[in-house]
């Protein structure tokens, strides 16, 4: 964004979110949503679509998260049961001023979560809230944003073939921006005079869309998605204010990790021996697994300080969130990184009495990390070379 | 990502306000790809950015849409 905004300093940029932006309802989690809350306030986005999981403990305790957060927020199709009203505005028009004296122009955003018969949540003054028909509720309120706005823009939490079919039954929606299921657009997808574009999920991704109004009589849109790699220089105050937020985070969990661990039982039933204990009979094994990424894995989230976040731990250290698997660096260093037994599975009762059948494994053990979003170039055949262990190794 | 606040709250309590006021009064251009013909080297192609380059270059636009999703309560990537 910030390069965008030296390149073209007199463009608007117009900031938006498709929505599913909360974290579990848990102390961490509630840490994290009401962190992106506060950044997506900070940075300064003009609309963001409400899905089904900032909803999960109701109307409630959602704004109660989002107090002290100024981000517009929108949907037409969560609605009060009793009066099928909206229960968030369920549109924002949004003015994008030009520089060099043209005028400005409207950009009118509608938002839409995905059918759910079964949702029945607490809604706002005692009510209940249910999600109404995404068509029906687009339809109702696009005529209306269509003759006030120059620019419509429906943001979707909503699968990519629904988004085809909502555009093909209700035409005159100029874009519709979505994130579901982890679908990342790779081409503009138009249906009918809509474009469709999917931005992945986990904020990997962020669309860009750019539109030009030459002569102000035909506008045209050129798309791009960037995959926000390392590659992105990260901005300073948002680099301090994530790190702010893990700090928070990794003092909430060392807390609770501290307090499971006085109530565990013994180490002696864990299951995970640790890649020293399979070093005694392996050695070559074991020298040639620390020469790969696998052993180094941790190292990265000690960089980013996120040692202690467990939605990063599972792909970069060995059994965290299982009995007896990794609790933290103090704790359980043998288990820091992904060690044999991430690929091998636990391995403290073959160390105590080894014998044949245990530690056979397949492209399955890898593809629950690598996978498209953690590893978008992961190619099981070209990888296996940097792990496989040689020949003559011990079975 | 930025930091910088904008003051989008303040244009939409206007617009609220003045409702339809502040449309155009005319039928809205329409959007979508650019034509096959068009000027590449103006604005670009889309999903064509050239080898390497974080930004597209060319003429700047007259608005930018930037959108995430699903985020999924991931406040920085895990490394």
């Amino acid at each position: 964004m910030n390069q965008l905004r030296t390149l073209y300093p007199e463009t608007p940029q117009v900031i938006l979110d498709t929505g599913n932006f909360s974290d579990n309802p848990t102390p961490a989690g509630d840490v994290k949503t009401r962190s992106l809350l506060e950044a997506m306030g900070r940075i300064g986005y003009a609309a963001v679509n409400v899905g089904e999981r900032e909803l999960l403990m109701g109307y409630d305790a959602f704004m109660e998260k989002t107090a002290g957060a100024s981000v517009p927020l929108v949907s037409t199709n969560v609605v009060r049961k009793d009066t099928k009203e909206p229960v968030f505005k369920p549109y924002v028009l949004i003015e994008a001023k030009r520089g060099g004296g043209r005028p400005a122009f409207q950009i009118g955003v509608l938002g839409v979560v995905r059918f759910n018969p079964l949702f029945l949540k607490s809604g706002p003054d005692n009510s209940s809230m249910v999600i109404a028909s995404p068509k029906e509720m687009v339809r109702r309120y696009l005529p209306e944003v269509r003759r006030r706005a120059n620019v419509v823009v429906l943001l979707a939490a909503i699968h990519q073939d629904d988004a085809r079919l909502l555009a093909r039954d209700v035409p005159g929606i100029d874009f519709i921006l979505g994130a579901y299921g982890g679908f990342t657009s790779t081409g503009d997808s138009p249906e009918g005079t809509t474009t469709i574009l999917y931005a992945g999920n986990q904020g990997k991704e962020l669309g860009e869309t750019r539109l030009f109004f030459d002569g102000s009589t035909k506008a045209r849109a050129v798309s791009y998605m960037h995959h926000l790699s390392a590659r992105y220089p990260d901005d300073e105050r948002m680099l301090d204010f994530t790190n702010v937020v893990a700090a928070r985070l990794n003092a909430q969990t060392a807390a609770r990790r501290q307090a499971a661990e006085e109530a565990k039982t013994s180490a002696a039933r864990a299951p995970f021996a640790g890649a020293a204990a399979c070093g005694a009979c392996h050695a070559a094994e074991h020298e040639q697994w620390r020469g790969t990424g696998h052993a180094r894995a941790f190292d990265v989230l000690h960089a980013q300080k996120r040692e202690r976040d467990l939605a990063c731990l599972t792909c970069h250290v060995t059994g965290a969130g299982e009995e007896g698997g990794f609790r933290d660096p103090e704790a359980s260093p043998q288990l820091v990184g992904v060690t044999c037994e991430s690929c091998h599975g636990p391995g403290a009762e073959h160390a105590a009495r080894p014998a044949r059948g245990y530690g056979k494994t397949d492209v399955s053990s890898c593809i629950g990390c690598h996978n498209r979003q953690n590893s978008p170039g992961f190619d099981y055949y070209a990888y296996l070379p940097k792990v496989v262990h040689g020949a003559g190794s011990s079975r | 990502m930025s930091g910088r606040i904008r003051a989008f709250s303040r244009g939409l309590l206007v617009l609220a306000a003045y409702g339809g006021l502040f449309a155009w009064g005319q039928t809205p251009p329409p959007v979508g790809p650019p034509p096959k013909g068009a000027a590449p080297q103006e604005i670009g192609e889309s999903f064509r950015s050239p080898q390497g380059a974080l930004i597209a270059p060319g003429k700047a636009p007259d608005a930018s849409l930037l959108f995430t999703g699903d985020v999924l309560g991931y406040v920085d990537p895990c490394g």
